[in-house]
């Protein structure tokens, strides 16, 4: 046999051929491919000069909301009225109000000045403009694998988390998690607090973020739930061919 | 018309079924471009993932959709060979020739054993070897590619050959 001979043996057999890859290697693809696009994002981000001014304006609003906060909340007819309470009747529709997710921490805590019917009212409303974004997080129920990746996602300026209560009644004293969780910076741990507070059984803690934020939260549940699907079909391509 | 051009379209609307299609279509020719290069089959994997992955990246910039099998022979290649190239291979004369061969080549239509004798190869001589007789680059080419001599590229190709040969002496080309 020739050399061309060996050449052209080698060239009719293998030239055009194929193999099927494991049904696992899709996957692959598709996670290289996510992998790429976040990385692309997060070059594309302009660098941004860092300013001072915002910090030192957010600090001071912060500092000053929590020393109205606090000696509020150290006078015993005033405590309950910070609560974010509301009857067990069903809040009013979002659609009343507009809802600011981006509106800072400190105006979620204002104080009312009486504590009448009028102020259940307000309070209720006040609840009804975070229900918009209620139905996507109720940190109740929230897994700590979720809690965590949410931390990540939140950096740590951006967390204006607030966490509103709805009680049966104004009545219901102020449990120790709503205490805590006025300032809260860990999700796990608010859902811990939660757990391990004894509070009525309708009482639901839900958190809010800044608009932004979500946004950035539902393009990954996209992301998650398209390569799910792609191993849902690996996985299913993979079940049809042992059943063959 | 193929049954991968279809989808080319969909698949350029970043349309996820029309994607898995164009994969499904794809994928093997690939895969089978870069077993040719690697004695494992999880390196020979990778390389296709790789390949597969920069073709969805490249989609938009393809203007020929025709040309896109041919893109990606090219393009699967060079990921083999980039990947030989981190690993450092030595492409000349490293590794000796295996004395003996398995019994891969019973039929030598079997194109499945002669890829087993292709890939017994040591992975200079495997490369060369490819590069010339199944790729169709010149000496000029490959030299540049791996780096190489011309002459080094011929004396591999050709030690190849005679071992190729020895292989298949015993068989008898009908």
């Amino acid at each position: 046999m020739s050399s061309q001979d060996v050449d052209k043996l080698f060239r009719d057999a293998l030239d055009q051929g194929q193999a099927t890859p494991r049904p696992e290697a899709w996957a692959r693809v598709v996670a290289n491919l996510l992998e790429a696009e976040q990385k692309a994002h997060q070059k594309a981000k302009p660098k941004r000069r860092t300013l001072w001014w915002p910090y030192a304006a957010a600090a001071s609003v912060a500092i000053a909301a929590v020393g109205t906060w606090w000696m509020q909340a150290s006078r015993p007819e005033a405590a309950s009225n910070q609560l974010l309470v509301s009857s067990n009747q069903p809040p009013a529709t979002s659609s009343q109000l507009p809802v600011t997710s981006n509106q800072s921490l400190v105006a979620r805590y204002e104080k009312p000045e009486t504590r009448d019917q009028s102020l259940v009212t307000s309070n209720q409303q006040l609840v009804a403009r975070y229900s918009k974004d209620f139905a996507l997080f109720d940190v109740a129920f929230l897994p700590r694998m979720e809690a965590d990746a949410l931390e990540e996602l939140v950096p740590l300026l951006d967390r204006q988390v607030v966490v509103a209560v709805q009680a049966p009644a104004p009545e219901v004293p102020r449990p120790k998690y709503l205490q805590w969780a006025a300032n809260v910076q860990n999700l796990w741990s608010a859902v811990q607090e939660y757990r391990e507070a004894e509070v009525p059984a309708n009482v639901s803690v839900e958190v809010h973020l800044p608009a932004p934020v979500l946004r950035r939260i539902n393009q990954t549940k996209t992301l998650a739930s398209n390569f799910n699907q792609s191993l849902n079909q690996s996985w299913s391509t993979l079940q049809s061919r042992r059943s063959r | 018309m193929e049954a991968w051009y279809e989808h080319i379209e969909g698949a350029l609307k970043g349309r996820f079924d029309a994607q898995r299609a164009l994969y499904e279509a794809l994928a093997p020719r690939v895969l089978y471009t870069c077993r040719r290069y690697f004695t494992q089959e999880a390196e020979a994997e990778d390389a296709m993932i790789r390949t597969m992955t920069t073709m969805f990246q490249q989609l938009p910039t393809i203007r020929e959709a025709k040309a896109l099998p041919a893109w990606l022979r090219r393009t699967a290649v060079n990921e083999c060979l980039m990947e030989l190239r981190r690993r450092k291979v030595e492409w000349v004369g490293a590794d000796a020739l295996p004395d003996t061969g398995s019994s891969a080549t019973d039929s030598l239509h079997d194109r499945e054993a002669l890829m087993e004798l292709l890939r017994q190869l040591p992975d200079g001589y495997r490369t060369v070897f490819n590069l010339y007789a199944l790729e169709g680059y010149s000496h000029a080419e490959i030299a540049e590619l791996l780096g190489i001599s011309e002459a080094t590229s011929k004396s591999q190709l050709s030690r190849a050959r005679q071992w190729m040969q020895r292989r298949l002496g015993n068989f008898d080309l009908q």
